[in-house]
C-alpha cells in the first residue's frame, strides 16, 4: 500500500475516501496476506455489515489476515445462548459484541420508583452477563464488548443526568456495571463506545434516518471510527503492541534548539503557552512510561547538549526516564535500529515521534515496521495525535507493565556488574537468582497470555493463544502449563517464561514455549525445562516432544532442543524440526545458577 | 452529463469494478454486486460528493429505482448547479 493510502487510513481518518474505496482496499490488502486468518465473530444488536467491513479493513492494513462471521440482524443474544451451530463451526478467536444505546429499549417510566429502576438495571445487566458467560463457556475467545453511548435526546433536559429515571443517568450506571465486570474478568475487553462517541460528537454520531431506513446504530462516518477503534483492540489482543516511543528532542520534547538556544533558551515549563504545551507532552509521555511503554531518545545533537536538556528545572522527564539514548549526527533509521538492539525489541514495537516531516518520512520509508504518526505542525496538538492513534492499546494491564521501565533500569545495573565480573559464570552466580516456576494460575494468567502474544524471539512455535485459551489450558487435564518468574539481587523481572504442553497418552507435546528477551542468557530456559521434566514425570509422561517452527525472528532458539539434550525426530524442508526427550534417560546434570522454588517461611 | 459521470465513478468505486461501463440505461438489478449494502454506500457517497442530504421519502424512491438515469434525475433536482 502506498504511503498516501496508509496516511488516509490513519488518524485523522479520511472518511469519504475510506467509504468509497473500502472494498477495493480490502481486496488488495487481503491479496498480500497468506497467513491463516484470525477468526472474528461480530454479534450485533443492529446492522453489523458496515462495522465488520471496517474492522476487517484496519486489521488487514496492519497485516492481520482476518475472516469475519456476522450474526443475523440483532441476534447477538440468541447467537450466544442458542447458537444453531454456525458460530460453533466458525470457532471464533475474537468475539465483538456490537451493541449500543439503540439496544436499551423500554426505558423505565419517568415516575418509576427507585426500586423498579434498580430492578430494570439489574435485569438489563443480567441479560448481558448471560451472553458473556454463554460465550465464555463455549469458546476460548477474547470478548470485546461495547459499553453504551449517551442517548441522542433527553426528555428531562439537564435533569436527565440526575433523576433516577433519567436516561443519561441510567446509561452511566449500566456503564459502571460493565466496567466492574471488565475489572474482574480476564479475557473480557471493554470497548469504550461512550468515550468514542463523546469525542466524535453525539450530533454527528446519531443519524436517525439511517437508523429508521437501515438499522444503522450510528452514522456511516462513526462506523469507520468504531471499526478503527475495535481493530486497535483486536491488534493488541493478538499481540501487536507498541512498547517504545522513540522521541526527537528539539521542537518535539521542548521548544527551540538546545545546541543554539542553550539550556535557558529552550521552552518547557510554565513560562508561556508554548512551553506549557511541551510540558504537557512530557507529562503524557511520563504517563505512558508508568504504564509500561519505554521511552527512548533519537536526536541529531551533541550528546552532552541533548542530555543537558533534561537538567532543565522545569523538565518533567529526566534522563533516567529513558531506556535508550541516541544523540549524534547519524541518520535516524540507523539510530532507531540501534535502539531496538539496545532494548532487545523488534522494530515493530517502536513508535517514532518527531516534529520534522522530513525525518518522519525517512524513518517511515526505511523502517516500514516502525509506526510514525503524523503529529501535525502545531506543538500543542502533538499529544492529541499520539493519543488518538490507538497505538497503545492493550487488552489488559498487569503489575509487570507498571514496573517495566524500572526493570529496564535494573538491567543497566546488571550490565555494569557483568562488565565488572571475571567470567560470565561468575556474573550469573553473583546475580543471586531465584525463580518461581509452577503451573499457570489465575494470578499469573494475564501476564502469561501477554507474554505468549508479545514474544517473537524466544518463541519456539510462534503459536499465539488468547487469554481465554490459556485459561482453558490451565483448567484442562489434557494440558500441562508452567510459568516462570525470575528475581535477582537487582529486582524482580516478573513473569518471563511460559510453557504450554498438550498430553497425548504418555507423550507431552510442547505447543508453546516463550521467554522474555529481558532474561536471555541467564539459564532461565534450563530452569524452566528442568521443572517441566519434573512435572511431566509426576504426571506419568514418558516422552516430551518439542517443536521448533522457524518464524521471522526466532532463529535464536533454533538449536534450543538440541542443546538441551533432546533427540531429533524429524526435520522438514522448511527447517521445522521435532525433538524428543525420554523421561528417565540419563542426561548430565547441569548446574543451573538459579535457586528454583525456594521454600518460604 | 457531469452528474452521470460522477455517479458512475462512485458506483465503480463502491462495487470495486474499475472497468464497468455505466450509462443512464444501466440497471441496478443487472449488477450482481449492487446489493442493499452497496446501495446504502452509493447513496451515502452521492450525498457526500454533491453535498446534499436525501429525505426519507427520497431514500425510499432511490431504493425503488432500477435505472441509473432515474438516480441522475433525482440528484439533478437537488444538487445546486
Amino acid at each position: 500500500m502506498d504511503d498516501n493510502t496508509d496516511h488516509r487510513l490513519s488518524y485523522p481518518l479520511d472518511y469519504p475516501f475510506i467509504q468509497r474505496h473500502q472494498k477495493k482496499l480490502r481486496r488488495k490488502l487481503k491479496a498480500g496476506l497468506s497467513q491463516p486468518a484470525l477468526r472474528v465473530a461480530v454479534l450485533g444488536g443492529s446492522t453489523t455489515q458496515e462495522v465488520s467491513n471496517y474492522i476487517e479493513l484496519f486489521l488487514l492494513q496492519a497485516g492481520v489476515n482476518v475472516e469475519i462471521f456476522e450474526s443475523d440482524y440483532n441476534r447477538f443474544y440468541e447467537s450466544a445462548l442458542f447458537d444453531d451451530g454456525t458460530l460453533k463451526a466458525f470457532d471464533p478467536q475474537i468475539i465483538y459484541l456490537h451493541t449500543s444505546s439503540v439496544n436499551i429499549t423500554e426505558w423505565p417510566a419517568i415516575a418509576s420508583t427507585q426500586a423498579s429502576i434498580d430492578a430494570f438495571i439489574e435485569q438489563f445487566v443480567h441479560r448481558f452477563h448471560s451472553v458473556w458467560s454463554a460465550l465464555t463457556e463455549k469458546f476460548n475467545a477474547s470478548i470485546i464488548q461495547n459499553n453504551f453511548e449517551l442517548p441522542n435526546v433527553r426528555p428531562l433536559g439537564n435533569q436527565d443526568a440526575t433523576q433516577a429515571a433519567g436516561r443519561s443517568y441510567i446509561t452511566r450506571q449500566i456503564n459502571q456495571r460493565f466496567a466492574e465486570h471488565a475489572q474482574n474478568t480476564s479475557g473480557f475487553i471493554l470497548h469504550d463506545l461512550n468515550y468514542l462517541s463523546a469525542r466524535f460528537g453525539l450530533d454527528r454520531w446519531y443519524d436517525p434516518a439511517q437508523w429508521y431506513a437501515y438499522k444503522f446504530a450510528m452514522s456511516t462516518e462513526a462506523f469507520i471510527e468504531v471499526g478503527y477503534s475495535v481493530a486497535a483492540q483486536i491488534k493488541a489482543a493478538v499481540g501487536l503492541v507498541k512498547k517504545v516511543v522513540v522521541c526527537d528532542l528539539d521542537n518535539t520534547l521542548w521548544g527551540g534548539v538546545i545546541g543554539d538556544d542553550g539550556l535557558d533558551g529552550i521552552q518547557v515549563g510554565a513560562g508561556n503557552a508554548t512551553a506549557e504545551g511541551f510540558s504537557d507532552l512530557q507529562t503524557y509521555l511520563k504517563a505512558l512510561r508508568e504504564r509500561g511503554i519505554l521511552l527512548a531518545v533519537c536526536s541529531k545533537n551533541e550528546r552532552q547538549n541533548a542530555k543537558d536538556g533534561f537538567t532543565h528545572p522545569d523538565s518533567v522527564l529526566k534522563l533516567d526516564d529513558f531506556s535508550a539514548f541516541q544523540a549524534n549526527w547519524n541518520h535516524k533509521p540507523g539510530n532507531i535500529e540501534q535502539i531496538a538492539k539496545d532494548l532487545n525489541l523488534g522494530l515493530a514495537a517502536m513508535v517514532f515521534l518527531d516534529d520534522n516531516p522530513a525525518e518522519r518520512a525517512i524513518v517511515a520509508q526505511n523502517l516500514p515496521a516502525v509506526s510514525v504518526p503524523d503529529i501535525g505542525a502545531d506543538s500543542t496538538r502533538y499529544i492529541h495525535f499520539l493519543d488518538r492513534s490507538g497505538l497503545f492499546e492493550q487488552p489488559s494491564l498487569s503489575q509487570d507493565d507498571f514496573q517495566r521501565a524500572s526493570m529496564y533500569a535494573q538491567n543497566r545495573q546488571r550490565i555494569e556488574l557483568e562488565n565488572a565480573s571475571q567470567s560470565y559464570d561468575e556474573y550469573l552466580k553473583s546475580l543471586q537468582m531465584t525463580a518461581t516456576i509452577e503451573p499457570v494460575n489465575p494470578m499469573a494468567l494475564p501476564r502469561s497470555a501477554q507474554l505468549i502474544n508479545k514474544t517473537n524471539q524466544f518463541n519456539l512455535t510462534g503459536l499465539r493463544f488468547t487469554e481465554q485459551e490459556v485459561a482453558g489450558f490451565m483448567d484442562s487435564p489434557d494440558y500441562l502449563t508452567l510459568y516462570g518468574r525470575l528475581t535477582d539481587r537487582f529486582g524482580d523481572n516478573g513473569i518471563v517464561s511460559v510453557i504450554i504442553g498438550e498430553r497425548q497418552g504418555s507423550e507431552l507435546h510442547i505447543r508453546c514455549w516463550v521467554m522474555s528477551c529481558r532474561v536471555f542468557k541467564r539459564d532461565m530456559e534450563a530452569a524452566m525445562l528442568s521443572q517441566l521434566l519434573l512435572l511431566a514425570k509426576e504426571n506419568g509422561i514418558d516422552d516430551v516432544i518439542g517443536y521448533y517452527v522457524p518464524r521471522e525472528k526466532n532463529g535464536l532458539v533454533k538449536d534450543l532442543y538440541q542443546d538441551s539434550g533432546f533427540q531429533l525426530l524429524h526435520c522438514s524442508d522448511d527447517n521445522s524440526s521435532q525433538w524428543q526427550y525420554s523421561i528417565g534417560s540419563e542426561v548430565p546434570e547441569r548446574d543451573i545458577p538459579i535457586t528454583i522454588n525456594p521454600t518460604t517461611e | 452529463m457531469a452528474i452521470l459521470a460522477t455517479i458512475s465513478e462512485i458506483i465503480r468505486d463502491i462495487l470495486d469494478e474499475e472497468s464497468l461501463e455505466i450509462t443512464e440505461q444501466t440497471q441496478r438489478s443487472a449488477l450482481e454486486g449492487w446489493d442493499s449494502m452497496a446501495q446504502i454506500q452509493i447513496v451515502c457517497a452521492i450525498e457526500k460528493d454533491f453535498t446534499i442530504k436525501f429525505t426519507m421519502d427520497e431514500l425510499e424512491q432511490l431504493n425503488q429505482m432500477d435505472c441509473v438515469g432515474d438516480i441522475v434525475v433525482l440528484v439533478s433536482g437537488k444538487a445546486s448547479p
